[in-house]
């Protein structure tokens, strides 16, 4: 290209200096929904390197002219003129430039388009992961100095040009492996150009990430084997206090410390490991605690009931374990802890454990900064969900953000659209309701009769431990507030006078309990075949707390229900589904608690009911549970996240039970009593290592399935897939089956199952 | 491992939802009512030792279960190996008090016991502490009616209670103890061949061993 003109820029033009063709953002798991464009390094007028941009531009953004450009520097030779990148980077580039390699300047974040952009000098580090089973395609992951991460870039490197080409030489020099030895990828032409522009220290702690540009202080955080307590305090700087900023690169150094406290971790995990040697040897005071109490005493020497204590009593020493540990574990050493005894490290990178890590809920501040000034969503909807799911929400953004993640609100719509639907989610729940309130005859039929009944039965009792869902008193009845309007709106309105029995379920008393006794049976009139079944009660009552407004919390219901559904069918097929779906998990994740399971005859999962059918609500405190039902809500991993929950709940206690529990009794008391004991944190990143660690497990299956195949040798694979118990069948050429309801499980669309008309005469029971 | 070999007997509560099976096993087992107990879900039971026909010893396992009605399906995982079934219906409230016979029929075509005809079955008529005026009217007249043509002809022992004021609970379950405890031996002697294998689990535990459990 010597011959090519040059010219200056203008200020809306850069150079591109280089790209890297068929880079590709994967927003969900589908690949139809895969973006391709260009990533690209390119320099703007007047500029030093660290002003240097990186871009992701999807082809689509691209004028043709552009594009073209962008294809021609794909190709070519980057040819840099190294005198003027020198690493000093002080002198901005006043040179004119190459005209052919002149393009518009990428934008920054464009609304709803996947455009991306940085200057180097706000990168912190990038990490390179190769090509790799699992993970097709080699990518990139770009952390800047905010702590954020820019959506992954993959490098389709069966499709780029660029690739496609040096590959050939490389194989041509019969040297697949470059000269470092390191697997050729497209990756490794950026991170060469990077090289030639920027400094980039390889971290000495986890090899695939690069810090760019590093601080000394940046550089101190990642000499191995560095403990807090051999840094120097520095007053004069006191930023480098956050050294800790980046949530993923601070998992590497998790990793390292992990490494560095490996004794302790050991020491937790033989804790663990032998909790039932420690209880027989210390008699510890738990055990005391308990033998004092009446029922323990009333046992005497019933057999089976004792084992049940004595579950209990290892399951309490077992806290009491983990706690006195977390005095001296950091939080990351947690996911160590959790992940050794999960087995994940054979088949999850290191990477990906860190990820699995717990984070800070979302404040209002980092909610509204979400959006733009038109109320419009600024980043996807996929990084909001992938952000709620490792954090939750702070209380005082629930009542918004739960519209979102409901589906009240669409992620892409504008305040002022919102406000318009709000409108139309008035006036129609009001004509839901007037269904039933302007209709006497209706209200006048057994069925209808009955459906009532029904739900003021349960809202009578129904989370009545809660400052709002207790009785007004009578005598402060009169400064209650808005009672006296609310109970007024529709017909049925109990007698006021009657207070011989608070809990009288004809006299409702309460106006919250009141309006959701409303909600329901406009619910029935939205939702004709299904009619009231126990457990919406329990649904309904935390969106009703957050959100305390009768329109929005019956249609919030509405969205919620949608996917619940099938857990209230008449038929209980739905139910059903997900045990059987549940059973199969088991058996392919944890065969040895499920052929414990099977000899006690619990292998139906039936103790898994009720934490099923209202998702845990019975089984945790209120907090942690409103927390789990938002996070259930991304569907980040899975629409059908709550049975790799219910997963970890097992997988928690699977020692205990094999070790003290014979009995479909002794195990369904044991798995009820959990109640309000789940720590709700540890139960997260062990849900989530087990559904990555299943992810995997059906790619590396798939994978081996295609060798096979490929081989067509029948005998060739009893490998480590032998160990997959009944859920995966082997077919006669070694191929293993995998079932369709353990795929389905990797689907991020809600299962929708609909009640079928009610049949004449059938009550709603 | 134990010596004297101890008597367990398995009781299922059914009955219209909110007619107070939570609140009569908890009365009975731990002493106490509340207002705020949840609409069951699920199943889940309580076990309290009591001594009958004076010197006999026996665990009374109390299974308490969800009241609606498709929730009913899933009983087949807990109703097998039961001595007695307790339907319960609310004295203030004549459809749960109709609804016995169905709550009888199904609890017989999911536990699959081998005596239909003569398993025992009581009858407890809940909440009597509740103002009259707001009972069943001519309660007694409806309550013979059922329990002497619908239910077979059989005549089940019947006791009306109040849970919340703890009155003839005890008395009930003492009954019930004594039927089931009869059930039991009546299986016992037929070599139990019926729900074996769950009856089998409990006498090889009993007897202390752990065999087949690869633990």
């Amino acid at each position: 290209m010597s011959s090519a003109r040059k010219r200056s820029l203008s200020w809306d033009e850069v150079e591109l200096l280089f790209v890297k063709s068929k880079v590709y953002l994967h927003p969900t798991p589908s690949k139809r929904d895969n973006i391709s464009g260009f990533l690209s390094l390119s320099r703007p007028a007047n500029s030093s390197n660290l002003d240097i941009i990186l871009a992701f531009t999807p082809e689509n953004q691209l004028s043709s002219e552009d594009r073209k450009v962008y294809e021609q520097v794909d190709v070519e030779d980057i040819q840099l003129d190294l005198e003027s990148l020198s690493l000093q980077h002080s002198q901005p580039s006043k040179k004119r430039v190459d005209s052919s390699r002149i393009v518009k300047k990428p934008s920054a974040s464009v609304l709803s388009s996947y455009s991306f952009s940085s200057v180097l000098s706000y990168v912190y580090s990038i990490q390179f992961r190769i090509p790799s089973h699992g993970y097709w395609y080699g990518s990139i992951v770009v952390n800047t100095q905010d702590g954020d991460k820019l959506p992954i870039m993959f490098f389709h490197d069966d499709e780029s040009p660029s690739t496609i080409k040096s590959n050939k030489l490389h194989n041509q020099r019969f040297d697949p492996f470059g000269n470092e030895g390191e697997i050729y990828w497209g990756g490794v032409d950026f991170r060469k150009a990077l090289e030639k522009v920027v400094n980039i220290q390889r971290s000495t702690i986890e090899p695939s990430v690069y810090l760019i540009n590093p601080q000394s202080t940046d550089l101190r955080n990642f000499a191995p084997f560095k403990t807090k307590q051999t840094q120097q305090p520095q007053p004069q700087q006191p930023e480098i206090e956050l050294p800790f900023k980046l949530p993923d690169v601070s998992k590497f150094i998790a990793t390292a410390k992990w490494k560095v406290l490996e004794t302790v971790a050991t020491f937790g995990a033989k804790t663990r490991n032998q909790v039932l040697d420690i209880i027989e040897d210390n008699a510890p005071k738990p055990l005391k605690e308990i033998m004092r109490q009446p029922e323990v005493q009333q046992i005497g020497n019933d057999f089976e009931s004792a084992r049940i204590y004595l579950a209990k009593w290892a399951q309490q020493v077992k806290e009491e374990a983990e706690r006195s540990q977390s005095k001296y574990m950091l939080d990351y050493d947690l996911y160590s802890k959790i992940n050794r005894e999960l087995g994940s490290s054979e088949v999850l990178t290191d990477e990906e454990i860190s990820c699995t890590s717990r984070r800070a809920e979302v404040s209002r501040q980092e909610w509204k900064s979400f959006f733009d000034f038109s109320g419009r969503l600024c980043i996807t909807a996929d990084e909001v969900k992938g952000r709620i799911f490792h954090g939750g929400l702070a209380p005082d953004v629930r009542p918004e953000a739960w519209l979102f993640l409901l589906g009240v609100y669409p992620w892409d719509s504008s305040s002022e659209e919102r406000e318009a639907l709000q409108n139309s989610y008035e006036s129609s729940y009001q004509e839901y309701k007037l269904k039933w309130v302007n209709d006497d005859d209706k209200r006048s039929t057994e069925f209808w009769k009955d459906q009532k009944f029904r739900i003021e039965k349960d809202i009578n009792r129904t989370d009545r431990n809660l400052d709002i869902f207790k009785n007004p008193r009578k005598k402060s009845r009169s400064s209650g507030e808005s009672s006296g309007k609310s109970r007024e709106s529709s017909p049925e309105t109990p007698d006021e006078e009657d207070f011989d029995d608070e809990f009288d379920i004809s006299n409702i008393r309460n106006p919250h309990l009141y309006i959701m006794r409303e909600i329901l049976l406009t619910y029935n009139e939205y939702n004709e075949n299904l009619g009231y079944v126990q457990g919406m009660t329990d649904l309904l009552s935390p969106l009703y707390v957050t959100f305390q407004d009768e329109t929005l919390t019956f249609w919030a219901f509405v969205k919620f229900m949608d996917r619940m559904e099938r857990n209230f069918v008449r038929d209980q097929s739905g139910m059903k589904k997900q045990m059987n779906t549940l059973n199969k998990l088991l058996q392919f994740m944890l065969p040895d608690l499920y052929k414990h399971l099977e000899l006690c005859q619990s292998n139906d999962l039936f103790f898994y009911f009720r934490m099923l059918l209202v998702w845990f609500k019975r089984e945790l405190e209120w907090d942690q549970m409103l927390r789990l039902w938002e996070i259930f809500w991304t569907d980040y991993y899975s629409s059908q996240f709550h049975l790799f929950f219910a997963l970890a709940i097992l997988s928690d206690n699977e020692r205990i039970i094999i070790a003290h529990l014979k009995q479909f009794d002794e195990v369904l008391k044991y798995m009820n009593d959990l109640s309000m004991k789940l720590k709700l944190d540890p139960l997260l990143i062990r849900s989530e290592l087990l559904f990555l660690k299943f992810k995997r497990m059906l790619d590396i299956i798939d994978r081996d399935n295609s060798l096979k195949k490929l081989k067509s040798d029948p005998y060739a694979g009893e490998s480590s897939s032998a160990a997959v118990a009944a859920a995966a069948a082997v077919n006669n050429d070694g191929v293993i089956v995998v079932g369709d309801e353990l795929r389905e499980l990797l689907k991020h669309e809600i299962i929708i199952q609909k009640e079928v008309e009610r049949p004449e005469g059938v009550g709603g029971g | 491992m134990s010596s004297r070999k101890k008597t367990l007997l398995k009781v299922i509560i059914l009955g219209d939802s909110g007619v107070g099976k939570t609140s009569l096993m908890q009365q009975f087992v731990n002493n106490k009512f509340s207002h705020q107990y949840k609409a069951t879900i699920g199943a889940d039971f309580l076990t309290k030792e009591i001594i009958i026909d004076n010197n006999k010893p026996v665990t009374l396992q109390i299974w308490d279960t969800a009241g609606q009605e498709r929730f009913q399906s899933l009983g087949v995982a807990f109703y097998r190996g039961a001595d007695c079934c307790v339907l319960c219906f609310d004295v203030t409230n004549e459809k749960s008090l109709n609804n016995l016979t169905s709550w009888k029929d199904e609890f017989l075509v999911q536990s699959n016991v081998s005596n239909p005809q003569d398993f025992p079955f009581i009858i407890i008529g809940n909440k009597i502490d509740v103002d009259d005026s707001k009972k069943i009217p001519s309660l007694q007249k409806k309550l013979h009616n059922i329990t002497h043509n619908q239910l077979g002809g059989l005549n089940y022992p019947v006791f009306e209670t109040s849970a919340k004021d703890s009155i003839n609970v005890e008395a009930a379950f003492e009954v019930i103890a004594k039927m089931a405890l009869q059930q039991e031996e009546l299986n016992a002697a037929s070599g139990g061949d019926v729900n074996d294998d769950y009856n089998d689990a409990i006498n090889i535990h009993l007897d202390g061993e752990s065999s087949g459990c690869g633990c």
